[in-house]
């Protein structure tokens, strides 16, 4: 049997009967509390035992500190006078243990415990969440403005969707657990003003393991979505880009220790930390668009097999062939989006190189209302595309763009669930246009 | 309605005062304020420190001595006003109590 495990931390901050009685649990159970970590704490197997456990505050508390304040020593002094040991620290938090029968409580005021609960929150739990919420509403609100007024591109790029998901979830959550805390603190306030003890916290694990499974699903969804539409390099991508975010996050994590160890100052270490993670965010930008480079430049080598190649279009060969694909975003279920480009030289029968290009977007989508706000985003202006035949282009629909009152050679194309706009270098022939509708239609 | 900070002390608050009128080490006064009451008040470890920082802070009583983690306390002539005053208050009290039972009794 192995006699160390690691449990990941569920409550909150301020829930102090929630750890105490955890903590005797598991004491109960045979492990004892041996180090508190920021998100996983460690346990070692000893005999089970009935323990007392007590959680009191220290406002000046930091993981920033190098070590215990003077406030910290002295409670702790006046702690192992009453026969209470330190357990351990977590933020604001410091916990006690004794092996008494019936131990001397380390709070004997819930006015005074509340007072001191509500100043170490505003210093740790509750600046934290204001700042994710913050940070939540300022990703959320012009994404869902964006959605509103333009929902077109909204959904080409499925990390919209996905992020705004994310950022709902992580949002909703936060407010949550302030609303819990709020409430408690209300609660408690109103109990120890008649005498009465702390209120209980209430429930709250379901809601944030609930929440925690969830953002995991959405990470998943967000990889499915990526593999379905496109090739595993840009899940390896996203992979490698989640996995370096997490190697930065465990190098501040140790820069931190190290920093404690070596005795610098709150001030220095909160210094030295911003610092490298300003650093370690512009490298990892940095690293990520460089990849993003790399890997479109070997695609734009790579690409052979696009819808409709010149060479298609015009029945000649071509030299020099360069061949592109733009997408915007990683698509999502309800649109995708792609620009093609290819470009080469014809060689005339009078031996003359010509460079000759055509590009087109192609764009699916899924629902018919988006398809309307679609069509009507590509026929902007409207005054300047007139309705043509769409016969000889086997589409539904067809339309020319008009400059200065005469036909240019870009076109919308329009089926069931499909908008195709294409740039041509000349006016089409019959047979092109064909080739084109064979070539774009959807179904092939 | 909520009490001004020191508008009126805590049993607790007025019992560490109490000791505190000689300079007294901080682990001392829990065990001190047992044998003055016979044990009828206790004052808890994490109690009685949020109540000397919160003392400290309103100058009611000054650090005397540090002794590695030991810390010795006495009051100060702020903190002996507020002593006198919540003891009037509390004669106060008891004046009031024996002029209603009394009149009752009569």
């Amino acid at each position: 049997m192995r006699n160390v495990k690691y449990r990941i931390v569920q409550i909150p901050l301020f829930d102090f009967k929630g750890m105490e009685k955890y903590l005797e649990d598991m004491a109960s159970k045979g492990w004892r509390l041996e180090k508190t970590g920021r998100y996983v704490w460690k346990y070692r197997w000893k005999e089970p035992a009935k323990l007392h456990y007590a959680v009191t505050y220290s406002p000046d508390a930091s993981d920033f500190n190098p070590g215990p304040t003077a406030g910290q020593q002295s409670l702790e002094e006046l702690c192992a006078a009453a026969g209470w040991q330190k357990a351990g620290e977590w933020s604001k938090m410091q916990i006690f243990v004794s092996e008494e029968e019936n131990p001397v409580p380390l709070e004997t005021d819930e006015a005074l415990r509340l007072e001191v609960i509500d100043k170490a929150m505003g210093r740790s739990f509750i600046p934290g969440a204001v700042l994710m919420i913050v940070m939540g509403m300022v990703y959320c609100v012009p994404n869902i403005i964006g959605l509103i007024w333009n929902p077109v591109r909204f959904f080409e790029n499925g990390m919209n969707l996905v992020s705004l998901v994310l950022w709902s979830l992580i949002l909703a959550l936060y407010c949550y657990n302030l609303w819990i805390y709020r409430r408690w603190y209300r609660k408690s306030l109103q109990s120890a003003a008649h005498g009465g003890p702390c209120a209980e916290v209430g429930p709250y694990e379901t809601v944030n393991t609930a929440a925690i499974a969830l953002l995991l699903m959405i990470i998943a969804w967000l990889f499915l979505i990526i593999l379905r539409l496109h090739d595993s390099s840009y899940a390896i991508l996203i992979a490698a880009h989640i996995s370096l975010y997490l190697l930065l996050l465990f190098l501040i994590e140790q820069a931190r220790k190290f920093l404690k160890r070596m005795g610098a100052s709150w001030g220095t270490n909160i210094g030295a930390l911003i610092l490298v993670s300003i650093i370690g965010s512009a490298i990892l930008v940095a690293i990520t668009f460089g990849l993003i480079q790399d890997m479109n430049s070997n695609r734009a080598e790579e690409i052979q097999d696009i819808p409709l190649t010149l060479e298609e279009l015009n029945g000649v060969p071509y030299e020099d062939v360069r061949r592109d694909i733009f997408s915007r975003g990683i698509g999502s279920f309800l649109i995708t989006y792609n620009l093609y480009w290819d470009a080469g030289v014809r060689i005339t029968p009078e031996g003359e190189r010509v460079q000759e290009s055509l590009s087109y977007e192609i764009k699916d989508v899924k629902t018919e209302w988006l398809y309307g706000k679609a069509l009507e985003q590509f026929l902007e202006p409207k005054s300047t595309w007139k309705p043509i035949g769409a016969a000889s282009w086997s589409a539904d629909q067809a339309y020319c763009r008009y400059r200065n009152g005469k036909p240019s050679n870009t076109y919308l194309l329009c089926w069931p669930g499909r908008l195709v706009s294409l740039t041509l270098d000349s006016t089409p022939a019959a047979e092109q246009m064909a080739a084109i509708g064979r070539k774009l239609a959807p179904g092939i | 309605m909520a009490r001004e900070k020191f508008q009126s002390l805590t049993e607790q608050m007025f019992y560490i005062l109490l000791c505190l009128r000689h300079e007294l080490c901080g682990a001392d006064i829990a065990a001190q304020i047992g044998v003055m009451t016979q044990g009828r008040v206790t004052v808890g470890p994490g109690t009685l420190y949020n109540v000397l920082d919160s003392f400290l802070q309103a100058e009611m009583i000054a650090e005397t001595k540090v002794e590695g983690r030991k810390r010795s306390y006495l009051i100060t002539p702020k903190g002996r006003e507020m002593l006198e005053a919540e003891y009037r208050r509390l004669l106060t009290l008891a004046a009031d109590y024996r002029a209603c039972t009394g009149e009752e009794e009569t």
